[in-house]
Parts: C-alpha cells; structure tokens; sequence
C-alpha cells in the first residue's frame, strides 16, 4: 500500500523497492502486535476474568459434547475423542478469533462517538488498518488467553492429535486458521460497513451473531445439520471460518478433501477481499462523522 | 504555489427528518418509513492557503468548519466543488496525502485510550515510516517544546485534558507533515497550556515552514497566532483577509470616551465626526465616534482640547471580538 505512494521504478529498483514494502509491512505488523498486547493486557482485572471466562466456556462445551457422545456414540461421524477436541478448538479459536467484536464492532464504535476520523488521517487503508489491528489484538490473546486455556484444556480433557499427523495435519490446521482469520476479518468488516450505513451497530450485531453461531460451526458441527441448512450453510463462506479448520484438525475433512477445502478457503478469502474493497468504496462516499 | 486550493467546495449531507413530530406515533412512523433531507453544511467555499501561513478558520458554531476540514484531510468526499492539498486530491489519494497531514481535534482524540503515549508514538513512527534518528530528534523537540516527558509513559485514559491535548498535538507532528490542521485545539484548556500550544505552533511554523489551519473560538488564538482570517457562516464564505483588513472592513470607527471637568452647555460638535454624544445625565462624559481612516486620531483630540475643559479621554479601538460578535449576530453574507 505504501508502495503504491510511490512512483514505480523499472527493474531492480523496484524489486528493492517491493522488498522494502514487505519490510514495511512486516515492521508494521509487529507494532500493531505490541499495540494489541498493550491493549488487550491494560486491565489486570479484565484479563484474568477472561481467562477464566475462557476456561469456563470451554470446559461447558467440552463437557456437553462428551456426555452426548456417551449416551448415543453412533451419531457422531468422528471418535469421542475427536469430538471433545472439536469442541475445546472451537471454544478457542473462538476466543483468538473474537468474532463477536471484529472491524464492525470497531466500526460501530468509531461511528458513534465520531472518532473514525483519527483512523482516516493515518497513510494505510482502512481495511488493512483494522486487519493489523485485529491480528495484533489475535496474536496477544492467542498468547495470554489461548496458550494456558488450552493447556488446562489438554490436561482436563485430553486432546486427540491432528489428524493426518503432527507435522502435516498440524500445518494444514494452521494454515486453514490463518485463512480463517482472514474471511472472518472480511465478513466482520463487511458487516461493519452496513454499521456505517446503517448508524446502528445492535441491530447489525445481533442477526451478525445469529449468522456466526448457525452457520460458522463453532457451536454445533455442521455434520449433525439437515440436509436443507446444510445446503445453506455450503453455499455460504461462514463456515470456512470455524468448520473448516476444525474438521481439517479432527479428521472429518481427510486426504484429499483437506487441500479442496483449503482451496475453497482460499477462493472465498480473494472474493471478500474484492467485496471489501468495494464495499470500502462505495461506503466511503456516504461517510458522515457524528458530533461536529 | 498555494498549499490549499478550495474552489466552490459544497458539501451536503443526507439527515435523518426528525422535524416529523415527536411521541410514540412518530417514532413508529420513522421506523417503517425515513424522512431524510439534504443539508448543506459547506456550500460554495473557495479559498486558499500559502506555504507557511497559519490561517483562523472562524465561524459560529454550526457553520461548516469542521466539515471544510475533513473534506480537506480526505475524510468526507465533496458533493461538489475542487479541493487540492499539496497538488493532490484528498478523497482519492487520501492515503498519499496523509503523510503530508496532521490533524487535531480538540474535542477527540486520535490516541489509543488505553495505551501509553510512548507506545502509540511507535506505533506511529512505524506507520509514517519516520528514520529512526528523525523520529528522535523530532521527539526531542516534541518532549521539549510541548512538555510530553511528565506523561509520555503514561496511558491516555490517566492523561489530564491539557496532557491529552499536547500529546494528541506531538502526535500530528511526528513525521514533519507540511499541513497542520488544528480544529479548535485550545478548546476546554486553562491559560497556561493554551500559551504553550501557540508558542509550540508558531515555533513550528519558524522552524519547519509547516503551514496551519485552525479553527478556534479563542480570540486571544486569533490575535497571537492568525496572519490571515476566513469566516464562514452557515456554510458560506462571509470574509477573508488579515486581522487589520477585518477591523478596518466591519468596524472603521473608533470611539473616543472624554471626561469634562466641567459640564458643557448647548449643542456639541467635532468637525468630521460621526457621532458626539452626552454619555450620562450631568453631562459630563462624551463620546466621540469617528472614521479612523478620515479622521486621524490626534485631529479629534487636539479640536477636543482646545474646545472642550477636558480632564480625561480614553481612546476605544475595536477588537477582534466586537466584530466577531456583530458577524455572527446578524449572521449575513457581505456583498
């Protein structure tokens, strides 16, 4: 993006040039990151309830799915291990992911007290603003939060290893969390541009959180859906965000299938990226700051 | 070559109708079907700004100050109308045309709330890409001129409003940028901060040619700081020029008060004057307006002391705030 402030020389020049761009944007990566630690540990109080908030969560949805595998095991596609994992993944990525105040909480915020202005005076795109924010913000409570929780986690319940192996299936994992990471920032930022629209973030944050919760599958896998919802639940990206990863870990997605879905992953994240880059666009006309 | 070039700028704004009645009625109404109107809160502005200008954008509340601005920053598009900032177009090179900007808003702040300043000025180095050995000179500057050392390590949440406000300040001017836009900067301050602010603006302005934009409501900003004032009203241009260009334009007569040590009888005159009055019963106090540009002041005085048992006199020069105040009263555009 900075790159493109500058005009473009020929030949090595502008490899050096592009080589200084990601330099940049690595550099900046890393500041955001430090900014979200900042942010995420500024009260002492607020991080440890969350930490106990997230092991609580965690250990509800671990627990509920290891007494239903136990009174009708043959439901379920997968082992029980399997399917505690499942559910303290999902508790967790959960948490990394925050998806319940991504870019449109954020937007929503700025919009109502009309402090967006100081995000618009900064020389990045606002898109990839948020999207440094967010991962920075991510990549602190994938320290804090996640690392000890899912150690409790390991501990209490016990986790099945990835499927497909530590080494492949464990990079197959990560990579499709990664991706994860980035079609929800999409969505989260598209929803946050109908806040902006709308004015209104209850509204947009209340049916965001009933799409998420039905149709990512971070609650319910969506093997136990009716064929209807589930047909509905394919054809839209939502599930790339949690099932995706999730049923790469345990094995319900395998062999082939693994790199279909990360290619699937992978289509979704280059469209949203379009749609939010249009979508930034578009709203960026009708922008009204709030209160002079 | 100017820094600013606003020309014909309008900016209108689609509202929300809330002049459709109040009570639950109403509020149902609104809900299915939205009145919405258009609002003109910028309408046919042209103007423009020198490298190295600090320039007072005034105006009563309301009258499209703060939208100017953000259309200036790249922030809000224009409906219609050309704005050019360092030859280029805010709203489409926004991105390019911040790095060459800084911005404060008074009443805002642009700080992570919950972050030490030091950190958020890192996180800003980083964005602007300032040179490691640049961003600690500038910083030392910064940490001198505005007092930042007794809060840099603090979170802005604990910062005092005048802290806020000087760090907020440090933090637009971290990558040097050519244009400052300040809206309403002294706002809520006590004296002793506001002086640091001017002091730290007009020291910038010497050392680096930055060229300034504010908006203020603070007379004392306009008379330290301003070489040039624009005054909008309502959205549209009602005057440009310099402080001596205001004042001679909306208040060309100075009033001279006189004190008699005895009363004077009859009728009174001052060749030339446009007005000799009685200013209380006795007839003891006069007052003396006249046309400073026709009439020189030593004229009135010398016939008065000659003609008149003068004991006293008291010259009144118009301020800044009269006319201000007279502006924003009648609230007309001047032909």
């Amino acid at each position: 993006m900075s790159a493109a402030v500058r005009p473009a020389p020929d030949g090595p020049a502008s490899a050096q040039a592009a080589w200084r761009s990601a330099l940049h944007h690595l550099a900046l990566l890393r500041a955001f990151s430090r900014q979200g630690l900042q942010v995420r540990l500024a009260y002492r109080s607020e991080f440890w309830m969350h930490l106990l908030n997230t092991i609580v969560k965690m250990a509800a949805i671990a627990t509920v799915w290891r007494v239903l595998y136990h009174q009708s095991p043959g439901a379920f596609p997968i082992g029980r291990r399997q399917m505690v994992t499942y559910a303290i993944l999902a508790a967790l990525s959960s948490e990394v992911l925050t998806w319940w105040e991504g870019p449109h909480f954020y937007l929503g915020m700025r919009i109502r007290l009309g402090t967006l202005v100081g995000d618009l005076l900064r020389p990045i795109s606002l898109p990839y603003q948020l999207f440094a924010i967010r991962l920075g913000e991510s990549l602190a409570l994938l320290a804090t939060i996640t690392a000890p929780a899912l150690l409790i986690g390991g501990l209490v319940f016990g986790l099945a290893p990835p499927a497909g192996g530590y080494l492949a299936g464990g990079a197959a994992f990560a990579a499709s969390l990664c991706l994860s990471f980035v079609v929800l920032h999409c969505l989260n930022f598209l929803a946050g541009t109908v806040v902006i629209l709308t004015t209104s973030m209850e509204g947009v944050a209340t049916a965001w959180h009933g799409v998420m919760t039905i149709l990512s599958g971070w609650l319910v896998p969506l093997w136990f859906y009716p064929g209807w919802l589930r047909a509905v639940a394919d054809a839209l990206p939502f599930r790339t965000v949690f099932f995706t990863p999730l049923s790469i870990y345990v094995g319900f997605t395998h062999g082939s299938g693994v790199a279909w879905a990360l290619a699937e992953q992978l289509g979704w994240t280059a469209v949203l990226m379009v749609a939010v880059a249009g979508a930034w666009r578009g709203v960026r006309r009708r922008l009204v700051i709030q209160g002079g | 070559m100017s820094l600013i070039d606003v020309q014909d700028l309008t900016k209108t704004f689609k509202v929300r109708q809330h002049s459709a009645g109040t009570g639950t009625g109403a509020v149902l109404r609104r809900l299915l079907r939205p009145g919405w109107e258009l609002r003109e809160a910028v309408s046919h502005v042209s103007f423009t700004l020198d490298e190295g200008e600090i320039v007072g954008y005034l105006g009563p509340n309301g009258a499209g100050k703060s939208t100017t601005i953000k259309c200036l920053c790249g922030i809000l598009v224009p409906t219609s109308g050309s704005v050019r900032v360092a030859g280029l177009d805010p709203f489409r090179q926004r991105v390019a045309l911040a790095g060459r900007l800084g911005a404060v808003f008074g009443q805002k702040t642009t700080l992570w709330w919950d972050v030490p300043v030091a950190e958020t000025y890192q996180l800003l180095r980083e964005i602007y890409e300032v040179p490691q050995p640049r961003y600690q000179e500038t910083l030392a500057l910064l940490t001198e001129t505005l007092g930042l050392g007794e809060f840099l390590h603090l979170p802005v949440r604990q910062l005092s409003l005048g802290q806020r406000v000087r760090a907020d300040l440090g933090a637009a001017f971290l990558h040097r940028p050519r244009l400052l836009l300040l809206d309403e900067p002294t706002i809520g301050l006590d004296v002793a901060v506001k002086a640091r602010l001017r002091q730290f603006v007009k020291q910038m302005r010497d050392l680096t040619g930055v060229t300034v934009l504010l908006t203020t409501h603070d007379l004392r900003d306009i008379e330290l700081l301003c070489d040039r004032l624009i005054i909008i009203d309502h959205g549209r241009l009602l005057f440009e020029g310099s402080i001596e260009e205001t004042i001679a334009r909306y208040a060309p007569d100075s009033t001279i008060l006189v004190e008699l040590a005895a009363p004077v009888n009859g009728p009174l005159s001052v060749p030339g004057a446009r007005e000799v009055a009685r200013d209380d019963p006795d007839g003891l106090k006069l007052r003396i307006r006249f046309r400073r540009a026709e009439l020189p002041v030593t004229e009135v005085t010398a016939y008065l002391m000659r003609h008149y048992p003068v004991r006293d006199f008291r010259l009144q020069e118009p301020q800044v705030e009269d006319i201000l105040r007279q502006l924003y009263q009648q609230r007309t555009s001047v032909p």
